[in-house]
């Protein structure tokens, strides 16, 4: 069940699990990871070869790129139809994060019995996944089992969630026991001749779309088009001419419950929403790819809803999604990816979580974070973002195919910026004037670079700059980041991340607090963070 | 892999200080390990594929389209109760040559470490370390003196692992319209979860709407002994808009086998843990057309036993008795229902299930089978009368009913019974297909706490507010009946040539059930109820009610089929304006002629009486109206 793989981390870094086969072109496959053995041209005229993608794989952990450069991988198939196949796959990630601080600092005066020096688990830091501050430096849990059994042409999967191992939890969060998330059906119909590849996907399972990593969801976990978790149905359609492959998508998601108005929003149901109704979202993607190296996507997502139990006068609302992005595979040069999205909310705070823009969940999520509270879901997102990696170790042994065997020294740059235009008039601290919803511009950026220099040691570091408001640049911070990086070979399934990370504060650097999460400008966020993390797949 | 300690009495006592002098390692006889560890991921086909169609395949003993909306809630799981500490670690002598007894198989004990990279194996000599492994199970040790050695490599030709499962997930809707559209309201509305009358365990549910289940069962062990474990789920996470506490039961089955090997012409078998046992199902390969057990379904922990005996070469003797208690007992005082804890109520009592069942099996071109069952469900448990002498009370503070629950009289709670007899019968032919038959009669008495049996009409609960009445607290009878038929066009005209399904075919399956109570809700909790309806005016009380569907699916291509289902609903034999259709065309989509997995589109529209109405539901519908339409994208599968 293991697959030994060949890193591909030079070019990608941090990572978990994409899989896209070279056997059937469909999106699931195993990925021989060495991109610098691939050529300028397909094997053969009209026939399709590794295939370029639109979106992530739903078996992809829904996690951030790891430290250190290495890519997950899984989901092998079978081989024949006759042959029916168990899969068992997963990912770990176990993070301790210790935040420190000072009761001064915090504007407080240490007691009798008390130190000046404190510390806090989890750290109290502007890393939250669903705002735009997150940056993804500080490591959160995740377990994820991947179950499948099928043959080459159906296959069933299951996956098992936990964000939280309750041995550590200081009091039980059901909610991060996600239990069985994923539960879906994988098609890879055979059409006649080779011309055409194609693969359906029936159940509940999460699409992505604008992914920075070339396997995973990029430095900031954060897809930049959208991310939709529902039931439904997703169809893929590969064609290819010579170099060229062409590349159809559609889908259809749905919901399976929705609270009703009885449910008071807790901790235990994750804070359930009844003014959210049933939420549908369909999307079609049009996707170009040429010799393996560059694919060109074009993305139209619209999510609506038209329930009359979120609220006797609450209007449908809708949000329309128009993206761009392009993927370059560059070789021994490295992987590029960018992308454009324009996102178009109209009265959508009925709409629930199916769909997630830039982390958010749904309509109230996107005002939340975006629109501004008296948006009532309205206005809109220019979002653009990217990322490049590049293996210097793959890039100075051309042209001897480097193994990853080696030493290597990965770099990545990665940035995201988008802009708001909202009907909300309010500001983020309205008791200061400052942080307008409306013509917000949210940027960040950042750099990182490992070096592994021992087939058991790597180091790394990693700067970070956010501003939630480029305006206002005291709601910035920055963030460095070092770490030690030990794994039991150059090419293992596994890690243990030693990290320290300074976050440099603005005066008025923001953190979220308390039980639902909310913006507490009282709130002195840590300067310091402390983690030691262990990661593995298989 | 089972080990024994070294019987050296005191010096056994002596070494158990050796962890406070610096650490040991309890030391087993060595195991009769094989070199290396075996891949779990072997795995053994499962059985039969069964047919395609509606009153698809069930598993044995899950239930089949849980709640789509009402839950079946279960509360949190509870955190294991603290262990005992853990004796301290004893150390017996590195032996200077195996002395241990005979390893299972008989093989010589290890004479040397043959575990490269071992790691932690309990008893494995070669480990060393301070603490105790993390994947130690976190309980005592186990009775007998005997050392559990999880983790340990098993042999191959003997343990296996086994992994089988079923996945049904839907995505479903049903339409409705606004009474009244404001401002950038459309008139037609969509409703997630569906809000027709159909809904789990209930009469009214003719399993229309697909629904959500998920098993994945899991197996390890050997010819005779395997462990079982369940995980399933009625509501997978990823599509869900916030976290319906109960929905993920998580490990929910789980038990140990036993497969006793055949003495002459008796074979046994027995399961003891956390399991499911359903009785009177009228399919071939499930309940029937319908949902509902027509005897009963029995879920806790306990043990079963089954045996059956080969009286000729064609008649066989069924044999079955299991004893069961609730999973968790009665809930603690002080527990306060909430949503947060799936509404859990202290005033269920312990409860417990005994059952016994007898059948016959004569085997030839066609197999008859019929059984004869007898359960009984009660409970007898003084902590759920509110008790005078609580701390919170002054002492002779008198203990008062709770006015809001009718069912049940706090201040004077009976022990509550529930008893079912009932009966199951089948002929299978080779050629025309499967005709099933059932029937129970259920008699409670007090029964509205109980829980463990679930009747054709339910627990005590659903049974009490369904079917019997909340005034008669649970006290009332139910005769339930039921037949199915199920047969396939295409082997009833190949015959005498057999048929494969490996070609066109229409497969039909058509059922009916009925239920009819009586209950005395002049008396609840053995006291005359004020202002409790007289039975001529009970609505309960004399009632029948039926449905009958028919549902066809003709498979033309390898890959697609059409399929239509019919069914007539009659809640109540007094009032005629509640009946009402359905009709529910779809579209089954598969890769082969046979296989394991479908895809279903469906399109279900009700035909409601003028007092069609949900029965004792949590569905509530804006301006007190039901959908009737749904649409359905389901797919499912089986391994």
């Amino acid at each position: 069940m293991r697959d030994r793989m060949k890193t591909r981390g030079w070019t990608s870094a941090l990572a978990a699990v994409l899989v896209v086969s070279a056997l059937a072109g469909g999106l699931g496959g195993v990925r021989r990871a060495r991109a610098d053995e691939a050529k300028g041209t397909v094997d053969a005229p009209g026939e399709l070869a590794i295939d370029p993608a639109v979106s992530l794989d739903p078996s992809t952990p829904q996690v951030a790129a790891l430290p250190g450069g290495v890519t997950p991988a899984y989901g092998q198939r079978s081989l024949s139809e006759g042959e029916w196949r168990f899969d068992f796959h997963g990912f770990l990630t176990a993070p301790l994060n210790m935040g420190i601080n000072t009761r001064t600092a915090q504007h407080m005066t240490p007691g009798p019995g008390q130190t000046n020096l404190v510390l806090h688990a989890p750290p109290v830091v502007p890393d939250d996944l669903e705002t735009f501050s997150h940056t993804g430096v500080t490591p959160t849990t995740y377990a994820q089992l991947n179950f499948s059994e099928g043959n080459s042409v159906v296959t069933g999967n299951v996956s098992i969630v936990a964000k939280q191992a309750n041995v550590s939890e200081s009091f039980l969060e059901p909610a991060d026991q996600l239990g069985v998330t994923d539960v879906y059906l994988t098609f890879l119909p055979r059409p006649a001749g080779n011309k055409l590849h194609l693969q359906l996907l029936v159940g509940a399972f999460t699409t992505r779309y604008g992914a920075t990593g070339e396997y995973d969801e990029g430095r900031y976990g954060t897809p930049l088009i959208a991310r939709i978790s529902g039931v439904g149905e997703l169809a893929t359609a590969k064609t290819g001419y010579k170099d060229w492959t062409f590349i159809f998508e559609e889908g259809l998601h749905g919901q399976t419950n929705k609270a009703s108005s009885s449910v008071t929003p807790d901790v235990w149901n994750n804070f359930a929403d009844p003014g959210a109704g049933s939420t549908f979202v369909a999307h079609a993607h049009v996707g170009v790819g040429y010799a393996r190296r560059l694919t060109v996507g074009g993305h139209f997502i619209r999510a609506w809803s038209q329930d009359d139990r979120d609220g006797e006068n609450e209007p449908d609302g809708r949000i329309n999604i128009f993206a761009g992005d392009v993927r370059l595979g560059l070789g021994r040069f490295g992987h590029f990816y960018a992308a454009y999205s324009y996102t178009s909310a109209l009265q959508a705070r009925s709409l629930s979580r199916v769909l997630s823009v830039l982390n958010t969940q749904g309509g109230p999520g996107l005002m939340n974070e975006y629109l501004g509270p008296q948006s009532n879901g309205t206005g809109s997102l220019s979002t653009f973002g990217g990322q490049y990696d590049l293996s210097l170790g793959k890039l100075v042994s051309y042209p001897v195919a480097f193994s990853g065997d080696g030493p290597d020294l990965v770099l990545s740059a990665f940035a995201l910026q988008t802009h708001v235009t909202t009907p909300d008039t309010g500001s983020f601290a309205p008791a200061l004037g400052l942080g307008a919803f409306n013509g917000a511009t949210k940027r960040k950026f950042g750099v990182e670079g490992t070096y592994s220099m021992l087939s058991w040691l790597a180091a790394s570091m990693r700067f970070d700059r956010v501003d939630p408001f480029t305006s206002d640049k005291d709601f910035g911070f920055s963030v460095l980041t070092s770490r030690i990086i030990l794994h039991s070979d150059w090419q293992s399934t596994d890690q243990v991340v030693i990290q320290y990370a300074h976050w440099f504060n603005g005066t008025l650097t923001t953190v979220r607090d308390g039980e639902p999460p909310m913006y507490d400008l009282s709130v002195v966020p840590d300067s310091d963070v402390v983690s030691i993390s262990a990661s593995m797949w298989w | 892999m089972l080990g024994r300690m070294h019987p050296f009495g005191p010096l056994a006592f002596a070494l158990a200080l050796a962890p406070v002098l610096g650490g040991a390692r309890v030391l087993a006889a060595a195991p009769d390990a094989a070199a290396g560890a075996p891949s779990p991921a072997g795995t053994t086909p499962t059985p039969a594929t069964p047919p395609t169609g509606a009153g698809a395949a069930i598993p044995p003993g899950a239930p089949p389209n849980p709640p789509t909306g009402a839950s079946e809630i279960t509360p949190a799981p509870v955190p294991p109760a603290a262990s005992p500490p853990v004796a301290p670690q004893t150390v017996a002598p590195a032996p200077t040559a195996p002395t241990a007894s005979a390893s299972p198989s008989g093989a010589a004990p290890l004479q040397a470490d043959e575990l490269p990279n071992a790691g932690y194996v309990p008893g494995y000599r070669a480990y060393q370390g301070l603490s105790l492994g993390p994947s130690a199970p976190r309980v005592g040790a186990l009775p007998g003196g005997l050392t559990a050695g999880f983790g340990a490599p098993m042999p191959l030709t003997q343990w296996s692992f086994k992994w089988s499962g079923f996945l049904n997930d839907s995505f479903q809707s049903s339409i409705g319209r606004r009474m009244t559209t404001g401002p950038d309201q459309t008139s037609t509305v969509f409703h997630i979860p569906p809000m027709t009358v159909d809904e789990y365990a209930s009469f009214l549910g003719t399993g229309t709407m697909p629904g959500q289940w998920i098993a994945l069962n899991m197996s390890y062990g050997n010819p005779i002994v395997s462990a079982n474990l369940a995980l399933n789920t009625w509501n997978p996470t990823e599509p869900t808009t916030y976290y319906q506490i109960g929905s993920q039961n998580f490990v929910n089955d789980a038990y140990l086998r036993f497969d006793i090997p055949a003495m002459g012409e008796l074979k046994t078998r027995a399961m003891v843990g956390y399991f499911y046992t359903t009785y009177g199902a009228i399919g071939q390969y499930g309940l029937g057309i319908y949902t509902n057990p027509l005897v009963a379904l029995v879920r806790g922990v306990g043990e079963n036993v089954a045996g059956e005996y080969r009286l000729t070469p064609t008649v066989r003797l069924l044999l079955e008795e299991g004893f069961m208690g609730n999973r968790n007992g009665k809930i603690p005082d002080g527990t306060i229902a909430s949503a947060g804890n799936g509404s859990t109520n202290p005033g269920l009592p312990a409860a417990w299930v005994a059952h016994l069942h007898a059948g016959l099996v004569r085997e030839g071109t066609t197999t008859f089978k019929a059984q004869l069952h007898l359960l009984t469900n009660w409970a007898q448990d003084d902590r759920v009368q509110c008790q005078n002498a609580s701390t919170l009370a002054p002492a002779g503070t008198p203990c008062f009913d709770n006015p809001t629950t009718h069912e049940i009289n706090e201040s004077y709670v009976p022990n509550a019974h529930l008893t079912v007899v009932g009966f199951d019968a089948s002929a299978n032919h080779t050629t025309y297909g499967y005709l099933g038959l059932a029937g129970s009669y259920v008699t409670g008495k007090s029964a509205y706490p109980l829980r463990g049996m679930a009747t054709f009409g339910g627990e005590g609960q659903p049974l009490t507010d369904r079917w019997w009445g909340t005034q008669a607290g649970g006290t009332g009878s139910l005769y339930a009946a039921g037949i199915n038929y199920t047969a396939s066009l295409g082997r009833i005209l190949s015959a005498p040539l057999p048929f494969r399904s490996d070609g066109p075919d229409l497969i039909v399956n058509a059922g009916a059930v009925l239920g009819y109570t009586t209950d005395d809700a002049q008396t609840v909790g053995g006291a005359t109820t004020p202002g409790a309806l007289p039975s001529s005016l009970d609505p309960f009380n004399h009632r029948l009610r039926y449905k009958l569907g028919v549902d066809a699916l003709y498979t033309y291509w390898s890959w697609m089929g059409f399929g239509v289902r019919v069914d007539r609903v009659t809640p109540s034999s007094k009032d005629a304006a509640q009946t009402f259709y359905v009709l529910a065309p779809r579209l089954v989509f598969k890769t082969n002629w046979m296989t394991r997995e479908t895809i279903t589109l469906l399109y279900g529209k009700w035909f409601y009486g003028s007092n069609t109405h949900p029965d004792a539901s949590s569905i509530v519908a804006p301006d007190g109206r039901l959908d009737d339409q749904l649409i359905a994208l389901n797919v499912n599968m089986w391994w």
